[in-house]
């Protein structure tokens, strides 16, 4: 049993952990005083550095490509009816199961 | 190893990145959890949450392909289920999924749209991360550590 392999109890509790740690970060940051003038800085400088680096800026200028803009427009035309189709498929093999 | 458990395993780990780099983002009372670094955290929280559809998706379809072959086999490992803490993941994910999409497609054109979305997204978090806590409390015997047999033998 996989359960019972030691390196596996290891990523058990990893994950346990890390699970715990983010609730605790939550209660904390939830019921303590601030953010302090320096935090709500950092922050804000985070965010702006997170506006040139990371996927947040380069979605924004993604979004400023008319080709790709019409690319999203006509992949959204498509996903719709996809999605349609595959609510009616879903409801359909549901109810035609018996139990 | 099941598939199914393999799925869960898989989830839970890409679930807990998701709570923490997302955490790290939701305002300056919460950004010390990744020293402030948000260009990171939203990197994460994106390719995370990508992996987090993807697997959302397979477990869908492996559903409906049990469905289809009428497999009445229990999965107790099976991250979705028809009712209890599997049927409140289902929701929760199709919330989150949903959401996450508005923020990521509209964040610069529909703001009105992105602020609702990102309320919700933000407090389901919360109400997950309570839950996340619970379900570990329930199946808390899978954190006993193995017996050295050996030991017990002398």
């Amino acid at each position: 049993m996989w359960m019972q392999k030691k390196w596996f109890k290891l990523f058990v509790w990893y994950v346990t952990i890390s699970f715990f740690f983010a609730f605790g970060a939550i209660l904390i940051s939830m019921f303590r005083f601030g953010p302090t003038e320096q935090e709500a800085m950092s922050f804000m400088m985070g965010m702006m550095k997170a506006m040139e680096t990371s996927l947040m800026g380069l979605s924004m200028q993604v979004k400023e490509d008319a080709n790709i803009q019409r690319l999203v427009y006509e992949s959204v035309q498509f996903a719709f009816p996809l999605l349609a189709i595959s609510i009616a498929g879903g409801v359909y093999v549901r109810c035609r199961r018996k139990v | 190893m099941k598939f199914d458990f393999i799925l869960h395993w898989l989830w839970a780990l890409v679930f807990s990145i998701l709570a923490l780099s997302g955490i790290a983002m939701a305002g300056a009372k919460y950004g010390w959890v990744m020293q402030y670094d948000i260009a990171t955290a939203d990197i994460v929280h994106r390719l995370a949450a990508v992996v987090y559809v993807l697997l959302t998706v397979i477990i869908i379809f492996y559903e409906i392909i049990r469905i289809l072959r009428r497999d009445k086999t229990k999965k107790p490992w099976l991250v979705f289920g028809p009712s209890g803490y599997g049927l409140f993941t289902f929701i929760t994910t199709l919330v989150f999924i949903i959401t996450g999409a508005v923020i990521w497609l509209f964040m610069d054109s529909n703001h009105a749209a992105t602020a609702f979305t990102l309320w919700i997204h933000e407090k389901l978090t919360y109400l997950a991360a309570a839950s996340v806590i619970w379900h570990i409390y329930m199946k808390s015997h899978a954190l006993k550590w193995p017996k050295n047999k050996e030991r017990k033998a002398r």
